[in-house]
């Protein structure tokens, strides 16, 4: 071997490892602080107003400056960056104001890419869309210090009633530090979905707390075997058991704060009952989108099943092509998700719910709130769209997409209605994905034949780990 | 080339000096491809991995060894690299040894049926990476898999049974063979009709058979070819990204580490520290494979 080719090797290896590593942003910024008279731009009530302030400033030079004279454009065009499904809202919104078509320039895009394309938007200071249609948990992750994205959109709603009209709690997960970073597009409230012919054949009654719950668990599986009453994968777990248990697998407690702790009571009450569960075969640890979940659910063994609002119309179904019923026949019934005795009511979580958000780097902010505002409200719309809406006269509307849907034992919308108001304002944005978290520890475990509860401390470990990677500050006791 | 350097009219010294211009010219490109794409980017990273980050835009040289620490320090970063140790030691030796079972069989009986299946490996290797991953969940999953008695047999009712974390590298391994076999085997394919028929024919005359051809002649003159897959299937599995991406397994392989740290938390400093880490490790074990194999050595260079 002669030594000579080393350095050939080694540069061989370099090129092999290079490919693998991230792109990387080009760019060289500095810190300055200067104090300085400007005309600063406000906005109240969707108004733009001049005055004169004296300011400390403290800004990154590359980054888009603060407003301090009016740098916007009402005719500038803005990008929208939806998916196919929401090619409709912008068809709705181009047919009700024509004169403005012409501004909207549509893209279809990848949202999971989306928080990775404003780092890189940052360092060129350009090419940001100006609205996006994205979940609340990835407008928390745009929201970070390192991308700060989202424009603040309270001081542009033209009416404040917008806000109000929103299912109560319904907006918690856009509410960042007191500023409001997107609009509710739908909303995934969890709801008890049951088999209602099958529950009149065992003279079962709906369950209205996770005790009677369990309770109708043990009976299930000693007086009719093999019907099962949930799925224990890390979807449902993370959004709808730990959830409704109100498990603080990360509760805001103030702006950046967390409180993270999986060996609380109220951890351990979810963890203890689907332990049982899983033990008595009641529940599946398949995900409800497994072939092998469907495949339980096609022989009619899907007793109840906690799951969000659009599991009605897209996976219940009803049609020839549904996933769990071919058939319409009133076979689903729906009723309020059970709560916990020593709580004060039921709290669900959600698993899904998009949102509306604006871009702070936007020229023509006008446009896009008022796109964000229609696409998040619009009756036209939202009459006839897929999913429930957030908006609370939208949902009204909305209702009669219901009417006529043989799939139902009777009208679901009275009882989607009262559970929309029952998200849990625990359940905040986080920065991270929990659930990833929960199907590396929990998931795992139950694949094993573990216990839920002996995963907890591994899960808390992997939870304040990925917090704290992500800048939170984590509390373990609520002390 | 050699037409030209043999010319009498060429002077000793003139036909010296072409003789060394003719392979260089020849590495140029490569070269300059290789310093825009592959050593450029690396010390990038370099200058990258001691930087601070504000607004997603980097200052270089402000962060110290903060971005080392805050990857040596994320439990994740150790386990990602137990994790991909675990891989290596399944998939390089299912890897290398399949391949060369695979090559060693077709060219023992070369012909028409020998190049039907070196078609039928290589079919897959057309194929984009994670389309095949994908298949591969398909036919992994007992509820949809074609060899479903043969997976029920092994005790695994469900995806939830398959897809255990002890699993995992075995899990990665069969994706990635079926991927990547089929080039290989075309590239061993080659060599080993390469070797003179002399020599083989001698071997068999001194009365080895097929097995004893296999083991004492072709595969110590396809050596260095073997070193070569070796380092580029290690440096191409320490980077493992798109199996366990798309099994949904976060965080598993350093190279999703780095990805999360770049795209998810928007560090790309500590990310290139840990990109930096896994360069490190295939340097340390092309060097080894090059020490120990005589990678290099040629007729001219073996003394």
């Amino acid at each position: 071997m002669k030594r000579k080719y080393w350095p050939l090797a080694a540069i061989t290896v370099m090129l092999l490892n290079a490919c693998g590593a991230p792109a990387a942003p080009a760019a060289t910024p500095q810190t300055i602080t200067e104090k300085v008279t400007v005309k600063e731009t406000v906005v109240v009530e969707g108004k733009v107003v001049e005055k004169e302030v004296v300011k400390e400033v403290q800004k990154v030079v590359t980054a888009t400056p603060e407003p301090t004279a009016n740098p916007y454009d009402q005719n500038a065009p803005i990008v929208v960056w939806i998916d196919e499904t929401r090619k409709a809202t912008v068809d709705a919104f181009k047919k009700k104001y024509p004169e403005k078509a012409a501004l909207i320039k549509e893209e279809l895009v990848d949202r999971g890419q989306f928080p990775a394309k404003v780092l890189l938007f940052n360092n060129t200071g350009k090419g940001w869309p100006d609205v996006v249609f994205a979940e609340p948990d990835i407008v928390s992750r745009v929201a970070d210090t390192s991308r700060d994205y989202p424009l603040d959109l309270n001081p542009w709603l033209k009416s404040k009633n917008v806000i109000e009209n929103f299912a109560p709690g319904s907006l918690e997960p856009c509410t960042f530090g007191g500023k409001l970073f997107c609009l509710r597009n739908d909303l995934a409230q969890n709801l008890t979905w049951y088999n209602k012919p099958l529950m009149d054949q065992f003279g079962y009654k709906v369950p209205s707390t996770w005790e009677d719950f369990e309770a109708l668990g043990e009976a299930v599986a000693k007086d009719h075997p093999g019907y099962v009453m949930g799925f224990a994968d890390e979807w449902m777990l993370n959004y709808v058991y730990f959830a409704a248990g109100r498990c603080p697998l990360g509760h805001v407690i103030e702006e950046n704060t967390l409180y993270i702790n999986t060996a609380d009571e109220r951890c351990l009450r979810v963890a203890r009952m689907l332990d049982k569960l899983i033990a008595a075969k009641v529940f599946l640890t398949t995900g409800p989108f497994d072939p092998a979940t469907a495949k339980v659910v096609n022989e009619n063994k899907l007793l109840m099943l906690q799951a969000a609002s659009w599991f009605g119309e897209y996976i219940f179904g009803g049609k020839p092509d549904s996933l769990y019923y071919k058939t319409a026949e009133g076979q689903l019934g729906v009723a309020v998700p059970p709560k916990w005795k020593n709580e004060d009511k039921a709290y669900t979580g959600f698993g899904g719910g998009a949102a509306w958000t604006v871009s702070k780097h936007t020229k023509n902010p006008d446009l896009a709130v008022e796109f964000a505002v229609f696409a998040s409200t619009a009756t036209e719309y939202h009459g006839t769209g897929p999913t429930y809406p957030a908006y609370m006269p939208a949902a009204k509307e909305w209702r009669k997409t219901l009417v006529g849907n043989k799939l139902y034992a009777e009208d679901p919308y009275p009882v989607m209605e009262t559970t929309a108001a029952l998200m849990d304002p625990l359940i905040a944005s986080l920065r991270f994905p929990t659930v990833d978290l929960v199907k590396k520890t929990v998931s795992q475990a139950v694949a094993k034949g573990e216990t839920i509860e002996s995963a907890l401390p591994e899960l808390q470990k992997e939870l304040v780990n990925a917090a704290e990677a992500q800048g939170y500050l984590v509390k373990t006791s609520n002390k | 080339m050699s037409a030209l350097a043999s010319h009498p009219g060429v002077p000793q010294r003139r036909k010296r000096r072409l003789n060394l211009l003719g392979p260089h010219l020849f590495v140029l490109p490569y070269a300059v491809v290789l310093l825009i794409f592959g050593v450029a980017p690396a010390l990038y990273a370099l200058a990258m991995s001691f930087a601070r980050f504000v607004g997603g835009k980097p200052q270089f040289f402000q962060a110290g060894l903060r971005n080392y620490t805050i990857a040596l320090s994320d439990t994740r970063f150790l386990a990602s690299f137990e994790h991909v140790g675990r891989y290596l030691l399944v998939s390089m030796p299912v890897g290398v040894i399949g391949v060369l079972i695979m090559a060693l069989l077709l060219n023992a009986r070369p012909g028409r049926i020998a190049l039907f299946f070196r078609t039928v490996f290589f079919v897959p290797s057309a194929f984009a990476g994670p389309a095949l991953v994908l298949l591969a969940f398909f036919v992994l999953n007992p509820v949809t898999s074609p060899f479903r008695p043969l997976l029920l047999a092994m005790g695994l009712q469900t995806s939830t049974d398959v897809y255990i974390d002890d699993n995992y590298p075995l899990l990665f391994t069969i994706m990635g063979f079926f991927a990547g076999a089929g080039s290989w085997v075309a590239i061993f394919y080659g060599a080993l009709n390469a070797i003179s028929k002399e020599m083989l024919e001698a071997a068999v005359m001194d009365g080895c058979s097929s097995v004893q051809v296999a083991w004492f002649i072709k595969l110590p003159t396809i050596l260095p070819y073997i070193a070569y897959m070796l380092i580029l299937v290690f440096a191409g599995n320490v980077q493992l990204f798109a199996e366990p991406q798309l099994a949904n397994v976060a965080d598993w392989s350093p190279n999703q580490l780095a990805y999360s740290y770049a795209f998810v938390i928007g560090n790309f400093g500590a990310s290139a520290a840990i990109s930096l880490a896994m360069m490190l490790i295939g340097l340390v074990a092309a060097t080894i494979i090059i020490r120990y194999t005589g990678f290099y050595q040629t007729d001219a260079t073996a003394s």
